[in-house]
Formats: C-alpha cells, structure tokens, sequence
C-alpha cells in the first residue's frame, strides 16, 4: 500500500503510515490542496512551522501512463499569502511512486535554518542527514554533490543559494533524467516554505517497480489507446518537440499577446530573435538539443538544452516563460543574455516569471533602463548576494512595485502575470484574476483556445463576452489533470478528441479499481478548486480578490487598442 | 495592385519559399486567405489558426491592402 511519511522538522521526528483510503482517489494537486486545507490554519505564518509542505507524484505517477511524471507540491505560499500547488517534471515523482509514497509530509520548523537537513528516501522509508555541508550552495553544485555522495540512481529536489534569504520567490527544482536541476516548482515561493523548514534538498533512490493497477487488463487497454492519442497527435508528437515551448513566441506576439516592456504592449519587434524556431536554429548549430525528454515516460519531449556559441550546455530547459518574462518583456532579444539570466535564476532557485517581471518594473522606474541586459544579469547577482535592491527583487513583484512607486504592477493575489498580456486574451486574464493560485497560466491555459484554437468554446479574445466560462471551462480540466499527475501538454492530444477525458476516467478507474466516470472528472476538478478557494476565503483571499490590477482596465494597449473589460462580478463569483 | 505579409510559423516555414517565415505577395486584387493557402501550397488541414493584423479570423476572411496575414499550425507551448 502506498505510504504517507511525515517528517516534523522541529524535533526530526518521521512516521510512516499507510495513505487512508479516502485519499485512494487523489494524488498530485488534489492531494497537496486536500492535505493542506486539513492540516494548515489559513491565517498562519508561511515562513512559520505551522504551514505544512506537501509533496505529492500524481495518482498515476510511476506508472506505465505516458506524460505521468509530475510532482505536485503545496503549501500556504509566502508570495500570494494562500493555498499553492506548483508542480514540476523531472524524474522525483517517479521515483517517489516507485518507491511506494503517495506523500511527503514536511511539519515544523527548526531553530536554526542555517544548519539544514537533508532528507533521503529509499524503498526502506525515510532519514534525515546533515545538510550543513551544503548550505548556501546554488542548485548546479549541490546536485552535483548529492550525486557524489548518494550515487547517480537518484532524483534531487533542492533549494538553491537563496534559500538563506527566505525569498517568496524560490521554487524547488527537481533534477531531470540527466541529473540536472532544472525543472522547476517555480511559482508562489514554495522554495521558502522548504528553506523555513530547515530542509536544503531531498534525496529519491531510483526505484524501479511500478505501482499495481487494481484492474490490470482493462488499465492496460486504457493506457495503449491514450500512448496511440499523443503519439499521433502533431502537436504531442513532434510539434512541442522540434521548437519548444517557445514555439509560442511567434503566434502569440501575431495575436498581440506577447508582454512587452513591462506589460505595456502585446508586440515586440524582436520577436523573431527569441522565437522557438531561432532556438532550433542555433541548436542544430551550436550543437544543442530540442526534443529533449524531462521525465521518464514522456513522450511529449518539450524540453530542451541551449548551448552557448562554444557548445557549452547553459540551460535546461530554456522555455516559453523564461525568454517572454526576461526578453521581450524586459526589451532583450538576446538568446545568449537570457539563457545567462535563467542559469543564474536557477541556481539562485528563483522563479524565472515572477523575477523576471519584477526587473520590469524596476526597468519601469528607472532602476535600469530597457533592454540593458547586462544590468538585468548584475541585478541577479545582487539578489544572490542580498543587497538592498537584490532583496527588494528578490521579494517579488508586487513589492518591487510598491517600494518603486510603479503604478503599472502587473500582479494578479500578489503573483506576477506569466507570458500573455490580459487585454489582448482576455481568456488567459479571467484565469489570472480567478484561478486560487494567483496569475497562473497553467491554472488554465485558454491561450489553446484562443490563439490556437482547439477545444470546444470559441470566442473573441478581444471581446469580454464568453471569458468567464472558457476559463472555468479549462481550470476545471487543469484541476482534475493535476490530480493525475499528467503534463498540461497532454491536454493538447486530446482536448479536441471526445475519447480523451473518458479515456483518462477508464485510466484512473482501472488503476484504483474505484468508479470514475468523466463526470467524476469533472466534480473533481471542481470540488478542488472550491476547496482551494475556500481556503483562500478565511486566509483573507476572498473573491474580492478575483481581479486585475487597474492599469489593464484604464489603459488602452497596443497593438489592438483594448482594456481589460470582464466585469469584475462575473470575476468574483467564477466558481 | 496590393500586397499582403504573410508569415508562416512553426513547420509552414518552409512553404514561404524565402528561406524566412515571411513572404510578401502582390495581389490582382482581395481575395480570401484560401486562396493565398494553395498559392503557398500549404495543405490546408495543417493550418491550425488564421490570424490576421492580429485578429482571429478564418481561410474564408478576404485579404488585400497591406493586410499581415499568420498561418499557424498546432504548435501549443507556452
């Protein structure tokens, strides 16, 4: 039976038990919200030892499904002050699945932060070790070391140097197939959580057995026909594959959604520099890598590693995010200067998004002008020293803005907006002000819809009309999905294909041996994002705060001209 | 006599023929996105999403006048 192991951090105290069957349905997103909704008081400290961090492999994770490998994480977020899930690839969730855990329950706080731990998990259970070897050390090192001292055959989740600093804004980065600590739980600063708790990184023994699905015969039908749905599809199959998620970049800016010098504008005029397809030309160039696969199983292969003019790896992956929110954004429209900036990011473990707006609001107030990329790459180092300004970014965007006194703050619950611009997609401006994480993309990622077009609701992205229900629409689906353990990608195979969320219910229904129908799906999806909002309500996040900040409803920004219009009623009662 | 910008993203690059993703074409006259599809010899079940000057928009828009007209195939990301 799959194990809860807790871990207090006050006293190092582990117990092992086995996952109550009321949880036999949810994994991932579903299981972190779910734990943390019970265990976590709403109004506590983030960075205090009552939080409680979770983390969880999808309810498929470490099985035979393709695109399964994604380690949901939560706790109460010190950036958007509630309830957070940011998930990540990498090979963690496998292993942790494989390894019979269905969850990782950290508690407590220690008295000194400085002197870490670090936690090892094998098919035994659970230790804790000392991690005062590798305090400070930025994400490269450290998971060079652990693998030194634990061995290749394991999976790292780290926090990097900033982890002193207690920043809202470090993620937690899981290593990929390779070792790399690249994949990113980068949002709403769960790295903090983690760094408050004393714990510096966790260690997963590979583990190779697969979790048992109950009806075994009917799983295995299931999962054929879904690997046949994204192997066939153009997108799942190759197009993510050859250019990236950068890939985006082209559209986007055509739609006029591209954020530009600090969400200003929707078009940069560079677009073409930092698109996906340059990416592949200087891959196959330099000597780089598209098609690169991030965790075991994934067929989807959007990963990649871009090399420097000498063929030296720099980053991995360098996505769609990292080259909007640090390029056109900021006006840069060097590869090379970005991929830069992203390494530093990583191994400071600040999230690329939210740090990346915030230099563009202090570009906005003159800290550096735009598209000066050599500052952008010093204000980075300045954080991982903690200087005044390093801290002041390092906090964020929203309190960047403040203590600037930039009027254009481009937050939705305190978390930066990610790559689309509010006013010219509408759709993607309802899930920022909406979704219980704060700006997320990923909440519910309705830029399929309206810049490409798939899925079933149609509308305008210019126009208000039908927003609110396009994007219930996909967080409902994001939900559910993130309760699997799923990549989001997966949702490109299928979203067009009816078989596709009654296909995912047989997968989930033949594996626990419970009745799940795609209906089920659905009130799963739901129900979750009630809880999450519920939590957000008594934290002090109530539907009040379901909207935009101002600017975008003031503002009339180019290239179309527009506002952010959805009313703010049909904002607040969403779900 | 008009011209119209085309751009074609992802795998359609290479229909432009310029070894960019961009190609300028003079036209008789407006006629529909459709129409400038075969020109190119892009298949058109490979179009995904027609934009044009930015705006959603379909193989059946008419074009003409300086319109910029975005092929785009599935790519998703983001």
């Amino acid at each position: 039976m799959a194990k809860f192991i807790t871990i207090d951090m006050t006293d190092d105290r582990i117990t092992l038990d086995e996952a109550p069957a009321k949880y036999t349905l949810l994994g991932g997103r579903g299981l972190t919200s779910t734990l943390v909704s019970e265990h976590v008081d709403p109004g506590c400290d983030p960075l205090g030892g009552r939080n409680v961090l979770v983390f969880a492999p999808g309810l498929l994770g470490g099985t035979a499904v393709p695109s399964s490998g994604r380690l949901s994480i939560g706790a109460k977020s010190p950036l958007t002050g509630g309830i957070k899930e940011s998930n990540a690839g990498g090979t963690a969730a496998t292993y942790l699945a494989r390894n019979g855990i269905k969850a990782l329950i950290i508690k407590g706080c220690p008295e000194d932060i400085n002197k870490p731990k670090v936690l090892v998990i094998n098919n035994q259970g659970a230790y804790l070790d000392d991690g005062t070897p590798y305090a400070g050390l930025g994400n490269y090192v450290l998971a060079n070391k652990l693998r030194e001292v634990y061995g290749e055959k394991i999976s790292t989740i780290t926090v990097g140097s900033g982890a002193d600093k207690l920043y809202p804004t470090l993620g937690i980065a899981v290593s990929d197939m390779e070792g790399n600590p690249g994949r990113f739980a980068g949002r709403g600063g769960l790295g903090a959580v983690m760094a408050s708790k004393g714990l510096k990184a966790i260690v997963v023994h590979k583990a190779t057995a697969q979790p048992q699905a109950a009806k075994k015969e009917a799983f295995r039908k299931a999962v054929s026909q879904f690997t046949k749905i994204l192997k066939e599809h153009p997108v799942t199959s190759q197009g993510l594959a050859s250019v990236g998620t950068a890939g985006a970049v082209g559209p986007v800016n055509e739609a006029g959604v591209l954020p530009t010098k600090n969400f200003s504008s929707g078009q940069f005029d560079k677009a073409a520099e930092i698109s996906g397809e340059k990416q592949a030309e200087l891959a196959k160039a330099r000597g780089g890598i598209m098609g690169h696969q991030c965790s075991p199983g994934c067929v989807i292969r959007c990963s990649n590693t871009f090399v420097n003019a000498k063929g030296k790896p720099i980053v991995s992956p360098l996505e769609y995010e990292t080259v909007v929110l640090m390029g056109s954004n900021l006006c840069i429209s060097d590869l090379d200067k970005i991929a830069e900036m992203n390494r530093i990011c990583n191994d400071i473990g600040i999230d690329t998004i939210e740090v990346g707006v915030a230099i563009g609001v202090a570009m906005e107030a003159g800290v550096l002008e735009f598209g000066d990329a050599d500052k952008a790459i010093d204000l980075l180092y300045q954080v991982e020293k903690g200087t005044l300004i390093g801290r002041l970014i390092g906090q964020g965007t929203q309190i960047t803005g403040k203590v600037l006194g930039v009027k254009r703050i481009p937050c939705a619950k305190k978390q930066a907006f990610a790559g689309y611009l509010p006013s010219s997609a509408k759709d993607i401006g309802v899930t920022y002000a909406t979704s219980p994480m704060g700006a997320d993309h990923t909440a519910g990622y309705t830029i399929a819809s309206s810049v490409y077009r798939m899925g079933g609701i149609l509308c305008d992205p210019l126009q208000p009309e039908g927003q609110i229900a396009l994007s219930r629409a996909f967080q409902i689906n994001t939900a559910a999905l993130n309760n699997t353990g799923l990549c989001d990608f997966t949702t490109f195979g299928f979203m067009d294909n009816p078989q596709g969320i009654p296909l995912i219910a047989d997968i989930i229904s033949s594996f626990t041996g419970q009745p799940y129908t795609a209906e089920d799906h659905r009130t799963m999806g739901l129900n979750l994002l009630k809880l999450e909002a519920s939590f957000n309500e008594q934290a002090g996040l109530g539907k009040v705060t379901n909207r935009l900040p101002e600017f975008l409803a003031q503002e009339k920004l180019s290239p179309h001209n527009t506002t952010f219009d959805v009313p703010e009623n049909e904002l607040a009662d969403i779900f | 006599m008009t011209t119209v910008q085309v751009f074609c993203y992802g795998p359609l690059k290479k229909f432009t023929g310029t070894g960019t993703n961009q190609t300028s074409i003079e036209l008789e006259q407006p006629i529909p996105v459709r129409d400038i599809v075969k020109m190119l010899g892009v298949p058109a079940q490979d179009i995904q999403s027609v934009l044009i000057n930015g705006g959603i928009a379909t193989l059946d828009n008419i074009v003409g006048h300086e319109d910029r007209i975005a092929l785009i195939p599935l790519l998703g990301g983001g």
